[in-house]
């Protein structure tokens, strides 16, 4: 079931951690375009 | 494409969903060189937070901190129409004719049983992180995020080894499991 859609809604606050193990605050990003792009290896 | 579009403030964020935490994506980064952010998504927060049950998926934040357009299922950037509007969005802001993907509600129950289930596989007791996971996907059959984590682990020799064998998920997903 869909309810909506998030666009042109503020993007939520989350965080993850990198690789590296960095932390990384997506809304960090503001000021620039960004692309969120999920995956996985399964 | 990251490089191609590098100084035209544009930022790529790739994140990882998988409860395995590092380990499984890392291989694929370094394989691909990859040259932008990887975050991983061990505790499914984003599936949670935008209400999407499977990946590939792509969300586009603009300057602002505003979402201008989601794609959840299908996003992959070697297909020649994601690839077309990304170019289309960064270089002129546009989305037209893209239409956005809608949430999907995540049961409680099963944020509850995909929580309690990762505590579970966190403290060494697969079996029983697996039951939880298990009984979430007979909850939510068509939650691919948390049915194919519970496959990776029950047998991960059909996703570690070369590609990922995606006929028996197939198999799978007919025989109900």
């Amino acid at each position: 079931m869909t309810t909506g859609s998030m666009v042109n809604a503020a993007l939520p606050q989350a965080a993850l951690l990198s690789l590296d193990g960095m932390m990384v605050d997506f809304r960090s990003y503001q000021g620039k375009k960004l692309i969120i792009f999920m995956w996985a290896s399964w | 494409m990251v490089e191609q579009y590098s100084g035209r403030n544009f930022e790529l964020v790739a994140v990882a969903v998988d409860a395995q935490g590092a380990s499984k994506p890392r291989p694929f980064m370094e394989q691909a060189g990859a040259t932008f952010t990887c975050v991983v998504d061990a505790e499914n927060l984003l599936s949670k937070t935008f209400g999407f049950k499977a990946v590939p998926n792509g969300i586009f934040v603009d300057e602002s901190g505003i979402v201008v357009h989601q794609q959840f299922g299908g996003f992959d950037i070697r297909k020649p129409e994601t690839l077309e509007l990304v170019e289309a969005w960064l270089t002129s802001g546009a989305t037209a004719g893209a239409e956005s993907s809608g949430y999907a509600l995540i049961d409680p129950r099963v944020q509850v049983l995909f929580r309690d289930g990762l505590a579970l596989l966190r403290s060494g007791e697969e079996g029983a992180a697996l039951a939880k996971w298990r009984e979430a996907s007979v909850i939510d059959p068509d939650n691919y995020v948390v049915h194919k984590q519970l496959w990776s682990i029950e047998s991960p020799e059909r996703f570690y080894r070369g590609k990922v064998d995606m006929d028996w998920q197939r198999q799978q997903l007919a025989r109900g499991l």
